[in-house]
């Protein structure tokens, strides 16, 4: 069976974020932004057809306050 | 004859590589104080976390993050245009620059003043381009610092061009493409620079103020 | 009746006549952690609780793990996975007190200060010499009674020299553990966030544990009794002592100090707390609970929870005659008053929630909506748990209000306030 789901995820650091908002541009069905501007993201691992895009989520960010990680680093 | 093709080569990735600073310029600023990032609706109302739509004007004919990816890809394409500039006219040697010369201004034997403005922005543009890949070593602050030097960098790489190349200024088309330029960058930056008063960025300001005042008290 | 020691908060008189907690050993004839007669001086202490204990780590680990010692300021982490994470990184740790008092609803700090300092420097001198810590760390609120005390009790003490007596800012976030760990090495006293875990890179980049004041104590007090003396009060599942601040509208307000698992009416009674209304549980970041509910609930981390309550920083407030959702409404300004202003979510979520509440006590009929619609945004999305508290505070508000305080939510919404006064004061700036 092929593999849907990825082992990454997104992590997003609030303290750096910014509400620039590009990266809900980016990845419209895993990120909308609140009220205030700041991306709320969707849980889980990032499927596999949407791991581009989460990269250029990630890499839109131009304060790097949203990183790809593997997803056992992010439980905490 | 090589030499020729050469001096052609550093004439032409010259014009580029300034063109495409410029673009570069005017792309950053068209992001500048977060031009068009969704914020606070300051209305009692709570609303529903916010699709794209809402989200401000994109210039360009691009999204903003697509202004951002451009800005961001096209500075590494005018930095290798830089290169072949530099390199071809140190190897054409018809002016007699040395490895030195490029990066230490004012000690060229030929057109010292102007070929050193050209220096100083290749350091700054080296300071500039280097902090952003290491972008997530580097305090934000300091990055911010080093990649705010882009306005003193541009002008030098503009003066550069324009007394350098005596020859080509000459010509009716090289005025043009200079001004063009200058033209470019202005408008940009009366149009779109401005401080970031963005309502993350007031609140911010204002929780330093209050977190310095509670260290005094 | 059941045993335990009240003690009245710091120069409030004598202690509470109750009787006595702990059997055994006449150093703890009257209360562990807070005796009704403290020990005079450092000479004093070390005569009534004899040298200072020196445990290895993993007689530590195995000891807190026996007893399922929990941490007291508010997380409710068990110290024994704190410690064996310091014995997991395997280099010398930096250990910090908190003895900041930051929940204002909470006093015991104080009444440690005053009652037993040492005892909380013996828990963490004791530690201190089993991991091999590098740095010692006191924090206190600047400028505090607290300060002056522990500064005191520390020049005292032969190994005055291995503390670092550090001053945090007066402001309810920056005793947050990361904010202590920026402060001490050397930034602001601001939280660093949740994504790089203290425990593994924390102060000057070392493994680092925060310690709350009476955790430190407990530890100093399990380390001299073991286990098994330490077990002979309270709860089996989770034995020992627990100090309690109670405030509010109470004849008697102050620290109790119980045996775990005692029923909460009875400090409460000790308290001269009414028999009725409603109390908040835990501090600024905790629950609202009907006063008989809670009288029966017993003081354990299981039985608490079993009642959807949590001891966080260990405090009551007991409401009497005062307005739950007109308290909610204060202690939110408050919280949204004291955010440290770094993560959006936080430092604009907390004003407009607490705004929605001020709505609701001016009778706003969509404040409710509003408030159900913003809670599960802004929870979890700080770089602390500070936004996390005051959302489960309104969310615990909002319940009640629609629950058993129908009726009065009703009247605030037809005739808007309803002219309560707040039970607590809070400052904040
Ligand atoms: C090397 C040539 C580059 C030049 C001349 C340049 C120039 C500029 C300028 C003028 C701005 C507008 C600053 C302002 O006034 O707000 C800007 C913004 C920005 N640049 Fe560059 N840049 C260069 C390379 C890069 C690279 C390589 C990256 C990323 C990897 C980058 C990322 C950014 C970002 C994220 C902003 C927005 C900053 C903010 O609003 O805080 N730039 N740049
Ligand atoms: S959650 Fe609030 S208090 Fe905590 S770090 Fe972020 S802004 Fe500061």
């Amino acid at each position: 069976m092929a593999r849907t789901a990825t082992d990454l995820t997104l992590q997003w650091n609030p303290i750096d974020c910014r509400a620039f908002g590009l990266c809900a541009e980016e990845l419209p069905e895993g990120i909308v932004l609140d009220e205030w501007g700041y991306p709320l993201l969707a849980a889980g691992p990032i499927p596999v057809r949407l791991l581009r895009r989460a990269r250029a989520a990630a890499a839109a960010c131009p304060v790097l306050a949203l990183k790809l990680v593997a997803r056992s680093r992010s439980a905490s | 004859m090589d030499a020729q093709v050469l001096w052609y080569v550093s004439r032409a990735t010259g014009v580029v590589s300034l063109v495409l600073l410029t673009a570069v310029m005017v792309l950053g600023m068209a992001t500048s104080g977060r031009a068009g990032s969704p914020a606070a609706a300051t209305s009692g109302v709570a609303p529903a976390p916010a699709a794209p739509s809402r989200f401000g004007p994109s210039r360009f004919g691009l999204s903003r993050a697509g202004v951002h990816r451009l800005h961001r890809e096209m500075s590494l394409v005018a930095l290798v245009f830089l290169v072949v500039h530099i390199a071809s006219a140190l190897v054409d040697g018809y002016v007699g620059l040395n490895l030195l010369d490029v990066f230490v201004p004012f000690g060229a034997d030929y057109s010292p003043l102007w070929i050193g403005f050209g220096a100083v922005a290749v350091d700054l543009l080296l300071a500039v381009g280097v902090s952003s890949l290491l972008r997530s070593r580097i305090p934000r602050p300091v990055w911010r610092g080093i990649h705010l030097t882009a306005y003193a960098m541009w002008p030098l790489a503009v003066l550069h061009t324009a007394f350098t190349a005596g020859g080509d200024m000459a010509s009716l088309w090289m005025q043009l493409v200079v001004a063009a330029n200058v033209v470019a960058v202005v408008a940009a930056a009366l149009r779109w620079r401005r401080r970031d008063q963005h309502p993350d960025a007031l609140a911010r300001r204002a929780g330093d103020l209050r977190h310095l005042a509670g260290n005094v008290r | 009746m059941t045993a335990y020691a009240a003690s009245p908060m710091t120069d409030r008189g004598p202690a509470g006549t109750m009787g006595r907690a702990v059997p055994g050993d006449d150093a703890w004839r009257d209360g562990r952690l807070l005796p009704s007669s403290p020990a005079p001086g450092y000479s004093g202490h070390r005569a009534r609780y004899g040298p200072l204990p020196t445990p290895s780590l993993a007689a530590l680990i195995a000891a807190t793990s026996a007893v399922s010692l929990v941490g007291r300021g508010g997380a409710g982490f068990p110290v024994s996975r704190k410690l064996s994470a310091l014995a997991d990184a395997g280099r010398p740790p930096v250990l910090i007190v908190n003895w900041c008092e930051g929940d204002p609803t909470a006093v015991k700090d104080e009444a440690l200060a005053h009652r037993s300092p040492h005892l909380v420097l013996d828990g963490v001198l004791a530690l201190a010499g089993a991991a091999r810590a590098r740095r010692l760390i006191i924090a206190c609120r600047a400028g505090s009674a607290t300060a002056g005390r522990v500064g005191a009790a520390v020049a005292q003490r032969p190994e005055a020299g291995r503390c670092e007596v550090l001053s945090v800012p007066p402001r309810l976030v920056a005793s947050e553990a990361s904010s202590l760990v920026s402060l001490a090495s050397g930034g602001g006293a601001r939280p660093l966030g949740r994504l790089a875990p203290i425990w593994e890179r924390g102060v000057d980049g070392a493994p680092t544990m925060v310690l709350n004041a009476e955790t430190s104590a407990q530890l100093a007090v399990l380390a001299m009794l073991g286990p098994a003396g330490f077990a002979t009060v309270g709860d089996p599942g989770e034995p020992g002592t627990a100090v309690l601040s109670v405030s509010g509208r109470v004849a008697r307000p102050g620290t109790y100090e119980i045996p775990t698992g005692t029923a909460i009416g009875i400090p409460l009674l000790a308290a001269g707390a009414p028999g009725s209304g409603w109390a908040l549980v835990g501090g600024l970041a905790g629950r609202w609970v009907e006063v008989e509910r809670l009288g029966r609930t017993a003081f354990s981390g299981a039985a608490l929870q079993a009642a959807g309550l949590s001891r966080g920083v260990g405090s009551i407030v007991v409401l009497g005659d005062g307005c739950l959702l007109v308290e909610t409404a204060g202690i939110l300004g408050y919280l949204a008053r004291e955010s440290a202003g770094r993560c959006g979510p936080c430092m604009f979520g907390l004003p407009a929630i607490a705004a929605d509440l001020a709505a609701l006590v001016a009778g706003d009929p969509a404040a409710p909506e509003r408030l159900r619609r913003r809670l599960p945004v802004i929870d979890g999305r700080g770089g602390c748990a500070h936004p996390d508290g005051a959302v489960a505070l309104a969310g615990s508000a909002l319940a009640a209000l629609s629950g058993p305080l129908r009726g009065h939510l009703d009247a605030h919404l037809r005739g808007g306030p309803c002219g309560a006064r707040p039970v607590l004061s809070l400052g904040g700036s």
